[in-house]
């Protein structure tokens, strides 16, 4: 422990420009980041004195988000070069250091110069957002680890198999360019993926493993080209085989079948059925390439029991002609697909290659879609009347006065801490006529409702601030001149997980649409059954 | 007496090029032994193993009883290594330095440090990165003596520094040589000579001799045969006679395994009816390049052309 203490203090003594600049920027951030809430709340577009100084001070607090981790990446390198692990001439391989004692100094001194101004921002941003920090320590904590496992833990490999600050900014980039190609040719393969709920569970601890295996592997025999392997490599295999995977085991996994026969259709959250009367006629997509093309399949969605509400994440589609051809598109995401009882209209996307198309376009198929869905149950509810003053919702985060907000009296951002909300259904009736300071009448308006947050259960996201904001939307299109009025009850539904599952929906007999070309070459699909 | 230093059959190789060729010498303790050898010849290499710094592809070697490939940490709290090129941490001051290092050291010697400081006349404030060659040498020195090491390995210590320089730091390791073993590795012979008690010659990875240096000038002499007559060298001569040459009347060659008369009347014999037989000691800059010389002759007409490099 005392050699711990002794290197620690050297490096503090050694590193304290960098420690103050470090510590300065942070300071700077928890100062100046605040004004973003302002933006979001909508506050800076008010002109009027003071207008360009908020908006210099938002310009501020993007360039400080990005230098806070900037800082960290520069503490991290000079800490560890200063005992650099590569090559063989340095002067402390040969002085009786532990390799346990060197890595414990340098873990103490990030705990303190990174993590504990970090974790004191953080709680300073949250304090500072009307949150009590000290109900949060779990998310806190959380977001240390996130933020160890994103950003501190692999600048601390980077670092560890790099000789100084000038080869461990290029090895950065040139990681960073081999994981964009990686990616790229990801998206090449499969223009979009499918997202399932457990995707960083896995990736983070196996990425932190790789991290850590090289950092012991390096401070404790300097196994250059072995560390640099391991960090090479295991990114690597982690992205390949995420690519790699068959979609439809992952799928199957997050997503599990219903069981057939009549039963499996009563127990399905939800019922999809192809709505066989419309015509489709709005024009889609088209490849500027002209390589792929795509129409909107029109849907009838009904059957989500009361209390209950349904979410189509995923969607998978595929054709069969009856010439015998397949095609069969990959796990497609699906968003803004929500569903509270009742029967509603909708629609999902239909893309595939022109050549694809080419194929059946003249025979009659079969289309057989696949979706994957969420079943959630309405949980606690919470009922705000706006009184035109900030108003907190448990669970849920602060919220500005709506009636005052310059946007929108349907439109509001509220602050949440450490993440975006659970998922929640806002709702609230809007007045038809124009406010005014008599209280509306129940059941005299339109009622609105938005869907905020997500299932993700996680106490935190990654981030380098600890507040988050949210927009709510009661307006259903940029038309809608409905307000809310002050006075008006609005209500925070929180949902939970009941269910994961996957349902079909098969259209036999179904003619492709036919392929358009307007004048200005944008091509129309219009699906008739 | 046990020996500090040793090493068996120890060699390194990186890809197809041999450092290190299974080399196997030993360094007695309370030895100064200086490691001598062309550029190249592989004596960074061999302290670097010792020091665990790099690891040796096979062979073993042991310092002060400890395997030289698990030497770290409190190992080497007994143990000094400077280098020509080490490098330093350049932001800190002697002063710091010092200071930092003191508490890794159970047996630091403050005194010893004050003593240092004073004969090297080290600038204490000063950071290492504004201090001359010599002066961050002399801070190296400092800094690997004042904890006493009982094996201090010091590799071109005194490459490129002016005499000055030089005559102070060894006088500040004879101050100390008492007490420990010393290693060290140069390729100025007139200065290993001038302190040295012993004395290895590597030569392309291969450690031609290693000897006590009074042992090793007493086996080497310089024969010079006066005949009567134009002389013919033989072609089967003794191994031990290198570099013969024949001029005229004379006759001169190294005999590398001088042992007195018996030597006298080997060479007498060989040289009948000669007019004059000389054996004449020799300086080790002169032994050096015979052996040197010999061993490359020798490699050339065994067509033994392998590149070998010292790290």
């Amino acid at each position: 422990m005392r050699q711990i203490l002794h290197i620690f203090a050297k490096d503090s003594r050694r590193f304290w420009p960098e420690i103050a600049v470090s510590l300065a920027i942070l300071v700077a951030f928890v100062r100046v980041y605040p004004v973003q809430w302002l933006e979001t709340e909508g506050v800076s577009f008010i002109s009027g004195p003071g207008f360009d100084h908020r908006k210099q001070l938002e310009i501020l607090a993007n360039v400080l988000v990005v230098l806070v981790p900037v800082t960290w990446w520069l503490l991290i390198a000079r800490v560890v070069h200063a005992e650099s692990l590569v090559g063989d001439r340095q002067f402390w391989v040969t002085r009786p250091y532990e390799w346990k004692n060197l890595v414990g100094a340098k873990l103490l001194f990030l705990l303190v110069y990174l993590y504990l101004p970090f974790l004191v921002a953080q709680s300073a941003l949250l304090g500072e957002a009307g949150f009590n920090p000290f109900q949060y320590v779990p998310g806190l904590l959380y977001s240390l680890y996130l933020v160890s496992g994103t950003i501190v833990v692999p600048l601390l490999a980077i670092a560890s198999v790099t000789k100084n600050f000038a080869r461990m900014v290029l090895t950065s980039l040139g990681i960073l360019i081999v994981l964009i190609a990686i990616a790229y040719l990801g998206a090449m393969a499969d223009s979009q993926s499918a997202s399932t709920p457990y995707s960083d569970w896995v990736s983070m601890p196996i990425i932190l493993l790789a991290c850590a295996v090289a950092i012991t592997v390096q401070y404790s025999a300097r196994k250059v080209w072995l560390a640099r392997g391991l960090l090479v490599t295991v990114p690597i295999v982690v992205m390949l085989s995420a690519l790699g995977l068959p979609d439809a085991a992952v799928m199957r996994a997050a997503y599990p079948r219903t069981n057939g026969g009549p039963s499996a259709v009563v127990d399905a959250p939800i019922q999809i059925a192809f709505d066989a009367s419309q015509e489709w006629p709005k024009t889609w997509y088209a490849d500027p390439k002209d390589k792929e093309v795509g129409a909107e399949l029109p849907l009838i969605i009904s059957g989500v029991t009361k209390d209950n509400a349904a979410i189509i994440d995923d969607v998978m589609v595929t054709l069969d002609g009856a010439n015998g051809e397949h095609w069969s598109s990959s796990w497609h995401p699906v968003y803004n697909h929500q569903f509270l009882p009742g029967t509603r209209k909708s629609s999902v996307s239909l893309m595939m290659s022109r050549s694809a198309y080419e194929q059946f376009k003249s025979i009659p198929v079969t289309l057989r879609m696949t979706f994957a869905v969420t079943q959630v149950r309405a949980g606690k509810a919470t009922e705000v009347v706006d009184t035109g003053h900030k108003f907190f919702v448990p669970d849920f985060g602060l919220c500005p006065p709506i009636a005052t907000h310059w946007y929108s009296a349907s439109t509001f951002n509220c602050r949440t801490a450490l993440h975006s909300p659970v998922l929640t259904y806002v709702s609230a009736e809007k007045s038809l006529v124009k406010c005014d300071s008599s209280q509306p009448e129940p059941g005299n308006g339109v009622p609105a409702g938005d869907w905020i947050g997500s299932l993700h259960a996680d106490p935190a996201d990654f981030g380098i601030t600890s507040v988050w904001s949210s927009r709510v939307s009661l307006a259903r299109d940029s038309r809608d001149n409905y307000t809310i009025c002050p006075g008006t009850p609005i209500r925070f539904t929180q949902y939970e997980l009941v269910r994961r599952v996957q349902e079909d929906l098969t259209v036999p007999n179904l003619r492709l649409p036919i392929l358009k070309s307007s004048l200005d070459d944008i091509l129309t699909l219009r699906l008739k059954p | 007496m046990a020996d500090a230093i040793c090493t068996e059959r120890l060699s390194k190789r990186y890809g197809k090029t041999t450092a290190l060729d299974e080399v196997t010498f030993s360094v007695p303790a309370g030895a100064i032994y200086g490691l001598v050898g062309a550029n190249g010849a592989g004596k960074t290499t061999m302290l670097k193993a010792l020091m665990n710094i790099i690891r040796p592809t096979s062979g073993r070697a042991r310092v002060l009883e400890m395997d030289s490939t698990s030497l770290a940490g409190r190992g080497f709290e007994q143990i000094g290594y400077v280098s020509e090129n080490q490098e330093m941490p350049e932001g800190m001051t002697v002063a710091a330095l010092l200071e930092y290092l003191r508490p890794f050291y159970p047996r630091w010697d403050r005194d010893l440090e004050a003593r240092l400081v004073r004969q090297f006349d080290l600038p204490l404030k000063r950071k290492l990165k504004h201090l001359s060659r010599g002066m961050r040498m002399k801070a190296a020195f400092a800094s690997s003596l004042a904890y006493r090491p009982r094996v201090l390995v010091l590799d071109e210590p005194f490459s490129g520094l002016d005499p000055l320089v030089r005559d102070e730091l060894i006088e500040g390791l004879l101050d100390q040589a008492a007490e420990m073993t010393i290693l060290l590795s140069s390729h100025d012979l007139a200065e290993i000579e001038s302190f040295a008690s012993h004395i290895g010659f590597l030569e392309q990875g291969r450690m031609l001799f290693s000897d006590e240096m009074a042992v090793l000038k007493e086996r080497f002499r310089e024969v010079t045969v006066t005949l009567d007559g134009p002389h013919t060298l033989a072609m089967d001569l003794p191994a031990a006679w290198l570099k013969p040459e024949a001029a005229d009347c004379v006759v001169r060659f190294v005999h590398s395994d001088f042992r007195g008369e018996a030597s006298v009347a080997e060479v007498s014999a060989a040289f009948a009816g000669a007019r004059d037989i000389s054996f004449d000691a020799m300086p080790l800059r002169s032994i050096f390049l015979a052996i040197a010389r010999a061993e490359r002759t020798q490699r050339q007409a065994a067509g033994d052309v392998a590149g070998r490099v010292d790290a």
